[in-house]
């Protein structure tokens, strides 16, 4: 099977565009050649071409398809997702990066706190332990966006609350717009979190000034670093890899 | 401005610490209240409302401060009760904190380190007492 080389740039075009809530849209990628994805959890796109320009981290994951998925802002003008539409041809590099080390979490309930954009890369990892659900324990999101209108993936939200093993928890920064549910940020929920600190692994991804709180919080609760995942975006900015263990942390 | 019996809650695990405040903010009129810990003083704040909440972060856990910080500010009898931190979290960890940069995460006032010249003590709680005015 010949794959896209993550150095080389190759023509993608929008296949699909998607309002996911009233801040951001999914895009569905494919290659122009019709070559296949291989990605993990983890990895971003970097779309290059003047004005269509930006880091896209991926936001699902598929060992099959010919495309892939990601989401950008709608608000930021000159952003990417201000400009780019459906049927739209755009060059990309990628996949860039490296992948959550999902070894690490393999056998362990998983923990995913997240905040803002970081919920996808968070859903792209969420995909990949749901492909292989048999080899993860229990699955607790906790998700913390800025207002309900930004809430992202709702209805995948809802469906991954129904699902048997599975826990969802998300609160918002400011209330209003008719919410009912909690109000603050996702740290919040880690004090009664009912897990085994000893089979427990985390996911974290968000703006990066979040991370000494989450981080201050699961050491309040005795995760280990070396079962903790963090995402950092400033490093897709650079073409690093972006995903590092919590030993590593801070950079 | 008479700051005379503003009540100022004291919430630190630490007992010197506490003290220490009391000295301090009594001499200058208020009335002080002190609790160990978040529990304690959420059962203080069912009693009655400060003017003013001095918290520390690290107290039975890392986070404890941050913690108390969320629920008082999720309940609407005292999330306008003015909270100023004090603490060593940032030499402890090596994190910096800012009210002004990290929102919500941090719904304080004012983010002090530890430790804190008396009269450099005082205007901060003469600052906070005089806006719940």
């Amino acid at each position: 099977m010949v794959v896209h080389d993550s150095t080389e740039t190759w023509s993608g075009y929008v296949k699909e565009a998607v309002g996911i809530s009233s801040t951001h849209k999914k895009l569905v990628i494919a290659s122009e050649d019709g070559r296949p994805f291989v990605y993990g959890p983890g990895q971003y796109l970097r779309a290059e071409g003047g004005l269509k320009s930006g880091c896209l981290p991926i936001a699902n994951w598929s060992d099959t398809e010919a495309e892939c998925e990601v989401v950008c802002a709608l608000s930021e003008e000159g952003s990417f997702g201000s400009q780019v539409a459906e049927r739209d041809k755009v060059m990309f590099r990628g996949p860039l990066g490296n992948t959550v080390p999902v070894d690490v979490f393999r056998g362990n309930d998983v923990v995913f706190l997240v905040s803002h954009e970081g919920v996808v890369p968070a859903r792209s990892l969420m995909h990949y332990l749901l492909a292989h659900r048999n080899d993860f324990g229990k699955i607790i999101l906790l998700y913390g966006a800025p207002k309900p209108a930004g809430i992202l993936f709702k209805s995948e939200l809802e469906a991954w609350k129904k699902s048997s093993n599975m826990e969802v928890k998300v609160a918002v920064e400011r209330g209003g717009e008719g919410w009912m549910g909690y109000v603050g940020v996702p740290t919040m929920f880690i004090p009664r979190l009912n897990v085994d600190p000893g089979k427990t692994a985390v996911f974290l991804a968000g703006p990066s000034h979040t991370y000494k709180f989450m981080v201050l919080a699961l050491r309040s609760i005795q995760i280990p670093a070396e079962r903790t995942a963090l995402m950092i975006s400033e490093r897709m900015e650079m073409d690093e890899p972006a995903i590092i263990l919590g030993t590593d942390y801070p950079v | 401005m008479d700051d005379t019996g503003k009540i100022v809650l004291v919430v630190d695990d630490d007992p010197d610490i506490v003290a220490a405040i009391r000295m301090v903010l009594k001499a200058n009129g208020y009335q002080v209240r002190s609790a160990a810990n978040s529990d304690e003083a959420m059962q203080a704040l069912q009693q009655d409302i400060p003017d003013l909440m001095i918290v520390d972060v690290m107290m039975r856990t890392l986070d404890e401060g941050f913690q108390f910080s969320y629920l008082v500010r999720s309940d609407e009898r005292l999330a306008q009760v003015p909270i100023l931190m004090l603490t060593s979290v940032s030499k402890e960890t090596g994190f910096s904190f800012d009210p002004k940069t990290d929102g919500d995460w941090l719904p304080v006032n004012e983010f002090v380190e530890k430790p804190i010249d008396p009269e450099d003590l005082l205007d901060c709680v003469r600052k906070l007492t005089n806006q719940t005015n």
